[in-house]
């Protein structure tokens, strides 16, 4: 991909990392520790395309060009990338076999720590909007929102498990899983070992016939 | 420095281009101050309007180029409102230094209170300077960058040697100007869309003389390879261009090798 569309579309990513990074005081602090860090990202599929992310003082540049040895490396899919982005665990999004490191893998972790552990005071940025009172009401119904669609979510899922273990009896259970899982384990095992078993006899009986 | 002869002055005195006027050369640096000093109020915005914004990613590019990192000493050249010394001064970080030069008082004046304003005072150092006598010792910068300034100085053979002198071996140059587009039809489109550069000056900063000289510099600046031979001849070698935009713009990049004295 030509240099110049790289780094133009660097340009709006770096803006709403470094504008997202500018919310938490804390995480830019944290941040401080690894300027002038520089981590390789490559994106392999859909399109290859390659980055440069670079740690300044109190933000983060996104270069299309770097002419040093980078600290690290992280090469993924898109997919993978919107993973990373996304979700704060970082077993589940970094250790993955979709994604290599390499270099620095500490540098990595610490950098998507620090993202994704971005705490934004989003009441004290409406304040300045919507004034204080306002931005306060909006602030609880917006919690509440979310906290009332966090147990329907969970509420559904409980409703929805019961129905297909217990009343409707169309799949298993975790325990009954568990156990199938073990019995079937064995059942393998057993298998193979009947099968070398066989096989020793097989031996055994060609050896005396000849 | 493409120097005439203009027939309607004394013989002995040679001239050189203002736009599409012949001045003399000693009066050129005085009518370029002058245009600078009627818009560096309005410089910032009037870059916006004519490029539609896209000077801010051609810009962004040219930095990346540069190849500046942390430690590193950079000089912005004709950095007037200091967008290239604000993302040089991040790089560089508190290791390294910027010096924001500019010819003009006006244009240094407003990257300087800029520059205060945004909180960049560590790193970054200020100089009233003409391209062509650089004030500072041989083999000071890592990078001397000179965006959309070249086409304004007097004698750019001049300004070339002395940001050659006062780069260190290894040391890059970074030129980014407007050129001449590859493309025909790019070429008509933007002679069109430039003509209207003028009427908008006059609009926003109530000066289109200086904004008809803007496009006027433009036409006469010298071409792709005619800048790269030109850079060539003031000792930089391995020295290559990146069209943008198909031609509108160039950045250019040269380099002092590391065994020149």
């Amino acid at each position: 991909m030509n240099a110049l569309l790289r780094s133009t579309l660097c340009a709006p990513i770096e803006g709403i990392i470094n504008t997202l990074l500018a919310q938490d005081p804390s995480a830019m602090v944290k941040l401080q520790r690894y300027s002038g860090k520089v981590v390789r990202c490559e994106c392999t599929t859909p399109i290859r395309f390659e980055c440069f992310l670079l740690v300044e003082d109190a933000r983060i540049a996104l270069l299309s060009l770097y002419e040093g040895e980078p600290d690290a490396s992280l090469s993924a899919s898109a997919s993978a990338f919107s993973k990373i982005a996304m979700s704060s665990s970082q077993t589940e999004a970094l250790f993955s076999p979709d994604i290599a490191l390499s270099g620095d893998t500490h540098l990595i972790q610490a950098l998507h720590q620090i993202i994704g552990q971005l705490e934004i005071d989003w009441e004290a940025h409406m304040a300045v909007i919507f004034g204080d009172v306002a931005s306060h009401q909006l602030g609880k119904i917006l919690s509440s929102s979310a906290r009332w669609a966090t147990q329907s979510k969970e509420a559904v899922l409980a409703n929805v498990e019961e129905y297909l273990h217990e009343e409707a009896q169309i799949l298993p259970n975790k325990t009954e899983f568990a156990h199938f899982s073990a019995r079937l384990d064995e059942l393998k095992l057993s298998l193979d070992r009947i099968q070398a078993r066989t096989a020793r006899l097989d031996k055994a009986l060609d050896e005396t016939s000849s | 420095m493409s120097e005439n002869k203009n027939p309607h002055q004394d013989s002995d005195s040679p001239t050189t281009h203002f736009g599409y006027e012949q001045v003399p050369v000693q009066e050129k640096a005085k009518r370029v101050g002058q245009v600078f000093h009627s818009v560096a109020g309005k410089y910032d915005v009037m870059n916006d309007l004519m490029s539609l914004g896209s000077h801010r990613l051609v810009k962004r590019f040219t930095v990346e180029l540069s190849g500046v990192r942390a430690g590193h000493k950079v000089l912005d050249l004709a950095g007037g409102t200091g967008d290239f010394t604000i993302r040089f001064s991040s790089l560089v970080g508190k290791t390294g230094q910027v010096v924001l030069a500019d010819i003009n008082a006006s244009m240094l004046q407003v990257g300087r209170d800029r520059l205060i304003d945004k909180g960049i005072t560590d790193n970054v150092l200020y100089s009233q300077v003409n391209a062509e006598q650089l004030p500072f010792a041989p083999g000071t910068f890592d990078c001397v960058c000179i965006a959309y300034g070249l086409r304004n100085v007097t004698d750019k053979e001049a300004a070339l040697r002395s940001m050659y002198s006062v780069l260190k071996p290894g040391g890059r140059v970074i030129v980014l100007e407007f050129s001449k587009p590859r493309n025909e039809l790019v070429s008509k489109a933007y002679d069109g869309y430039s003509a209207l550069w003028p009427i908008v000056g006059k609009l926003v900063t109530g000066d289109a003389d200086s904004y008809r000289y803007l496009v006027e510099s433009i036409r006469m600046h010298p071409d792709q390879d005619t800048l790269k031979s030109m850079m060539e001849d003031a000792g930089f070698s391995d020295c290559r261009y990146h069209d943008v935009m198909g031609g509108v713009c160039a950045i250019h990049l040269g380099f002092k090798a590391l065994d020149a004295e």
